[in-house]
């Protein structure tokens, strides 16, 4: 009867330790995005342009950065309305605009190539959301509320650094 | 509540049934952590020494690669975008150490521009480096033919180096390889693409 009784209780402990297993796996990326999203809500508040000095061994937000990028972010948060986000492509070097959702998914991204404007004009909603589009602006659908977005420069040799900084301040997030 | 009864030790057993559903719950969460650092480190594609995961950054990454990406590479970029490979060990299959000097030595990838940069075994960037984080395909001295190689810690020097911070306690560090808009050759074979080598010399 004792035995019985502790299989019983074993076959629980197995339930658990797979549960256990399965919601780790699930929120961990949740959790860490969660924590960087915040992190980068508190430099400037959600859907606010943050432009972070080159990476070096003192940036400790984000994990394994370039130094030889020039990053511009920003924590949106489209749970209140749709959130418009302009930015300036530089001449010649690489560039990207990439965002990212809560579970850490990219789920857009675009590069200098892509662009033939010269710039880019995006209005981020969420999903089933009625945007009024301002004229040139292109609608993009989050699959979640919060997330970052991102804009990426190589600098290539330091020579640049100044103008490819000018340009990185015209990337702009706010509501629409 | 019978089999209570009959033994007698009410407290005892339900302690005993407490700590083995504490033990399930750490067995679960200890194993998650290991299966998702594992996934991230050697798991998807190797080439050479280096390894990556045509998922990174894409929605159609599993669980365990999406929350091995959020502990060591959040905001990665997808593989058409960007290419991210890992070493972490060096030619021998030996751990990579700032107390050795290593020599990565290869070929321009063929690639719009690229990186080698190296990390602690806390992701970020080697504190005690002087600048001298990484190298990249501006600036990286070559060969005539597109042929370079870069010595990794050890003393500084001019030229293609890159710090692991200098003296001190021998710590693990990877190095990252980061091809931005690599040609599709690449993309389509990432287990193929040449590499470069990583080779150790000597070891304080």
């Amino acid at each position: 009867m004792r035995g019985a009784g502790w299989g019983r209780w074993l076959l629980l402990a197995v339930v658990v330790a797979a549960v256990a297993h399965v919601l780790t796996v699930w929120l961990l990326p949740r959790a860490v995005m969660r924590v960087a999203t915040n992190r980068l809500a508190e430099l400037a508040g959600f859907n606010h342009a943050v432009y972070p000095p080159r990476a070096d061994e003192r940036a400790r937000a984000i994990v394994r950065p370039s130094p030889d990028l020039l990053y511009a972010s920003c924590a949106f948060d489209v749970a209140s309305g749709p959130v418009r986000i302009r930015a300036v492509v530089p001449q010649d070097t690489y560039w990207s605009l990439s965002m990212f959702a809560a579970n850490t998914d990219n789920f857009f991204v675009v590069n200098d190539r892509a662009v033939t404007a010269g710039a880019v004009d995006l209005v981020l909603a969420a999903s089933g959301t009625k945007v009024d589009l301002p004229p040139g602006a292109t609608l993009v659908e989050a699959p979640s509320a919060r997330g970052i977005v991102l804009t990426r420069a190589v600098v290539a040799g330091t020579d640049r650094l100044a103008e490819l900084d000018e340009v990185r301040r015209r990337f702009t997030c706010a509501p629409l | 509540m019978a089999a209570r009864q009959r033994n007698g030790k009410p407290v005892r057993r339900a302690l005993g049934v407490i700590a083995l559903l504490l033990c399930a719950l750490l067995v679960g969460v200890v194993t998650a952590v290991l299966g998702v650092r594992n996934r991230f480190a050697s798991g998807g594609v190797r080439s050479g020494v280096w390894a990556t995961n045509a998922h990174i950054g894409s929605s159609g990454a599993g669980p365990y690669l999406r929350a091995g990406v959020a502990l060591g590479g959040l905001l990665a970029l997808n593989a058409g975008e960007t290419v991210y490979y890992t070493a972490t060990t060096d030619e021998s299959g030996a751990s990579l150490g700032t107390s050795c000097e290593y020599r990565v030595e290869g070929r321009e990838p063929d690639t719009r521009w690229w990186s080698i940069t190296a990390y602690g075994d806390d992701h970020f960037l080697i504190p005690g480096s002087n600048g001298r984080y990484s190298v990249d395909g501006t600036t990286v001295e070559k060969g005539a033919d597109g042929s370079f190689v870069v010595r990794v810690g050890g003393a500084p020097r001019a030229g293609n180096w890159i710090s692991t911070g200098g003296a001190g306690a021998s710590r693990p560090f990877s190095l990252t390889l980061r091809l931005y808009n690599p040609d599709p050759s690449i993309v389509g074979d990432l287990a193929g693409a040449p590499l470069p080598r990583i080779v150790r010399e000597a070891c304080s």
